[in-house]
């Protein structure tokens, strides 16, 4: 037998060698898994996509997880591989140019001749002892590792060219609104447009040629983006135009809505709803007369009656401080039950009407058309009922839009709905949620904010005190046109769009004070 | 009884084998693979053949060995009316003193360590197989009775492959007992020129003898002593094998070309001389790298070509190599 010493030397050398064959083999059959775990992850990603639609995302993360898991048991079996002595021996003899000298005393160390056997143990050990197990096994790419570029690719190919048609496209290719939805939105504007009453003014006038641009740009089925984009630039113009006419919104048709309780003011009320303030007007003039002349014969309910319906419409005419005040004035002579008071109060409140008649016309002139902008949008952003499943007016009737509001499980149908606001909100009216909108809330107060494309720019004067040449309430009006026709997009999540408002509305530039000179450029607001 | 292998008598055995090589070499001018093949085969016990041309130094090869190792030697010329008595020897009529006559054994030239059967091919395969069992037992009998041969015995035999006619080829049985045959060729240029210098002139090298029989008998039992690992025997052993067509060892030229493979001797052979190119190399083992090296000279002879194979001019040669290149080793080194 060979000495001790030689024994374990050889049983040492033997022991790095193991361990450097046993991780090699970790490696090299890692890289084979790998090989065939890209392989699979191309096969998992193909019949993803074939199955069903998944994100770039989606089918990432499982060829990751098909390469990761088999490229994890390509190198457990490596690990596991039963290792060859007589190999790792003749391998470390061609290291160190022992010529099998190592391969045969691993062979012979136990011969009979025991003599001879211990000679060939030493002579090996002289010749490889030295030799690293590094050496001896090498780390080598296998060659398998070349053909890994393949599924790389070939998985690069699937994302880049498979999912495009089935993931991308109905994004990128399926237009929001059909063409037939366009035609009947823009039947229906032109209806609308053509109810609308004549202009009065000038200004007027250029509005209406817009919104008639407008009417014929729904025919042409535009990009909604562009349409919204028209409608919020046209939805400014409304409102500033009725900002001039008065500061606060004037709307005496609602005012009048207060009035229902007294007789004698009915007409009055009725002319009023109807939006003709001449007439109501003469109607006041005319019941005046009818108390000076005491044809009218009242009694303390009447009164009282009267007392509380002019209250109420003071308090709805809060915009236009002077009518309200002859209203108030007009009330209190009611609440008196004194009809002389009542009479001259009622003739001065006629006299008021009668000479803002014009303003009070072309201020609900412009309600009115604000509010058919608001419809057009908000029937642009209706969707066409699938069957809502709760057997709703549309649905039977297949009329094209569904006027149930909030999100519809299953089809994402029935957003939005005849109501502005509805579908910006999980429940609008504040009752119990759905479980379907539950879940859509959660989403929503997890949304994360990320960088998103974005556009800077700077306005630069030429004044010295550099001074915006640009007033700001102009900017803020510009932004806002383009944010409101990008936040009614279904690309925009639901919950960004208000946390989106809620910006603008905090950056909205203040009223301006009657003092307050448009020219005056001490006037401007600094950006905020 | 010899002494244990060591690294003395690996030295030793370096040193004497070098010691003959220098001496052969002051007179045979080139042929250093040629010397080293023959001597390698002498150490390993065993006959060589020689083939060549005529006038290339084989039977000066010889005899220069023979003068080199004091040793007996004898030269036999076969030619066709040599007869097998000639070479083993005959039982002759002896008188002795008092007139009495006796039947008495007078030894051939076979009867010496080291036999050059020069022109082997001339004689008749009676004569030829006269040779059979002195170079297999050591050892010949005649008229009944059995004579050892001297250790170490050689042959050490010549043929000429261009002069055929009146040639008796050696049989397969014959010419498997050669452990080498050894293909003597034309030398080049500056050999040519040693040769000329030392033949054509008034001087001659005058040899000595370096080794005595003790110490070749000696350097023998140093090579059956070094030991060749299990995976190398393997390794000779599916050569050997790959040379049969029928063999899964076999390659397609093996199969296309060949007849009959090697018999056991041939892994003898190769073993063997394997040996001595390991001791050589200062090693107490041989490797696949030995047998690689040794298996042309060993195996060539061994090997029977089909007639397709002398039809397109296959050599054996050429089947023993492609048989080495595609012969896997047990347990070899991959390349990741």
């Amino acid at each position: 037998m060979i000495g001790t010493e030689s024994a374990a030397t050889v049983a040492h050398l033997l022991a790095g060698l193991r361990r450097r064959q046993r991780t090699l083999n970790t490696l090299r059959w890692g890289v084979h898994g790998l090989l065939i775990g890209g392989a699979a992850g191309c096969l998992a990603v193909l019949m993803m996509w074939l199955v069903g639609p998944a994100d770039v995302p989606q089918l990432l993360l499982a060829a990751a997880l098909t390469a990761a898991a088999l490229t994890l048991a390509g190198a457990i079996a490596g690990a596991l591989m039963p290792i060859n002595d007589l190999a790792l021996a003749r391998a470390l003899d061609a290291a160190g140019q022992g010529k099998d000298r190592f391969a045969s005393a691993l062979q012979l160390m136990n011969d009979h001749h025991k003599d001879r056997a211990s000679l060939i143990v030493e002579d090996a050990l002289l010749h490889v002892r030295h030799t690293p197990a590094a050496a001896a096994l090498p780390l080598r790419i296998p060659r398998s590792a070349r053909w890994l570029v393949a599924p790389v690719a070939l998985l690069a190919a699937m994302l880049l060219l498979l999912p495009q048609p089935k993931l991308q496209a109905a994004a990128a290719q399926v237009p929001e609104i059909s063409p037939e939805q366009w035609q009947q939105i823009a039947e229906e504007f032109d209806k609308e447009l053509a109810q609308l009453p004549k202009p009065l003014t000038p200004e007027e006038e250029e509005l209406q040629k817009e919104l008639e641009r407008l009417a014929e740009l729904l025919k042409e089925n535009p990009d909604k983006r562009d349409a919204l984009k028209e409608i919020a630039k046209l939805s400014e113009r409304v409102e500033r135009d009725r900002r001039e006419i008065s500061p606060r919104e004037l709307s005496l048709k609602k005012a009048a809505k207060a009035m229902s309780k007294s007789a004698a003011l009915k007409q009055f009320a009725a002319k009023m709803q109807q939006g003709e303030y001449q007439n109501a007007s003469e109607e006041l003039r005319s019941l005046a007369s009818k108390l000076n002349d005491s044809e009218l014969a009242l009694d303390a309910e009447e009164f009282e009656a009267m007392a509380q319906d002019l209250e109420q419409l003071a308090k709805e005419l809060e915009a236009d401080q002077e009518l309200e005040q002859e209203c108030q004035g007009a009330s209190n002579a009611a609440s008196r039950m004194n009809k002389k008071e009542l009479a001259e109060a009622l003739k001065r409140m006629a006299d008021q009407m009668k000479n803002n008649a014009g303003k009070y016309q072309r201020s609900d002139n412009m309600s009115r058309r604000k509010s058919m902008l608001d419809d057009l949008k908000r029937r642009m952003n209706q969707k066409k009922c699938e069957g809502c499943g709760e057997g709703c007016s549309e649905c039977e009737d297949g009329n094209g839009f569904c006027d149930k509001p909030g999100d519809k499980p299953g089809n994402r149908a029935g957003r939005g709905g005849l109501k502005a606001g509805w579908g910006s909100m999980a429940k609008w009216d504040g009752g119990d949620l759905s479980k379907n909108d539950e879940k859509r809330v959660g989403e929503m107060t997890d949304t994360m904010e990320t960088q998103g494309d974005s556009t800077s720019f700077q306005v630069v004067s030429p004044d010295e005190r550099a001074r915006s040449t640009k007033r700001y309430e102009e900017l803020f009006a510009e932004f806002v046109q383009l944010a409101e026709a990008d936040l009614d997009l279904d690309s925009v999540p639901v919950s960004q769009r208000e946390y989106l408002r809620k910006y603008f509305k905090s950056i909205r530039p203040k009223e301006p004070a009657a003092t307050d000179h448009p020219a005056d450029p001490a006037a401007r607001d600094p950006a905020p | 009884m010899h002494r244990e292998l060591s690294k003395e008598r690996v030295e030793l055995f370096r040193r004497n084998y070098g010691l003959l090589g220098e001496e052969i070499g002051k007179r045979i001018v080139g042929y250093r693979e040629v010397i080293n093949q023959v001597l390698t085969a002498m150490m390993a016990g065993g006959n060589v053949l020689l083939e060549g041309v005529p006038g290339l130094g084989k039977t000066l090869l010889v005899r220069t060995i023979g003068e080199a190792t004091q040793m007996d030697f004898q030269r036999i010329q076969f030619t066709p009316d040599l007869m097998p008595a000639d070479i083993t020897g005959t039982n002759i009529i002896h008188t002795d003193d008092k007139g009495g006559r006796s039947f008495r054994f007078q030894p051939g030239p076979i009867f010496s360590n080291l036999v050059l059967a020069d022109e082997i091919n001339r004689a008749t395969p009676k004569t030829q197989s006269a040779v059979l069992e002195a170079m297999q037992e050591g050892r010949v009998t005649v008229g009944g009775t059995t004579h050892k041969l001297p250790d170490p015995f050689w042959v050490l035999a010549t043929q000429n492959p261009i002069e055929m006619e009146g040639t008796y080829p050696l049989p397969e049985a014959q010419i498997d007992r050669f452990i080498y045959k050894i293909d003597v060729r034309p030398q080049g240029e500056d050999e040519l020129l040693g040769i000329i210098r030392r033949t054509t002139g008034d001087e001659h090298a005058q040899l000595k003898p370096v080794l005595n029989r003790e110490q070749i008998i000696d350097m023998q039992a140093t090579v059956r002593q070094v030991m060749a690992a299990e995976f190398v025997q393997r390794y000779a052993a599916r050569i050997a094998l790959g040379t049969h067509p029928h063999s899964e060892h076999a390659t397609d030229m093996t199969r296309r070309f060949v007849r009959f493979g090697v018999s056991p001797r041939g892994v003898q052979s190769l073993i063997l001389c394997a040996k001595v190119r390991a001791i050589l190399d200062d090693r107490y083992t041989i490797s696949c790298e030995d047998i690689r090296e040794v298996a042309p000279p060993a195996l060539r002879h061994r090997i029977i070509r089909s007639f397709e194979a002398e039809a397109e001019g296959i050599t054996s040669d050429a089947v023993l190599k492609s048989l080495l290149e595609s012969v896997k080793e047990p347990a070899a080194v991959r390349a990741a």
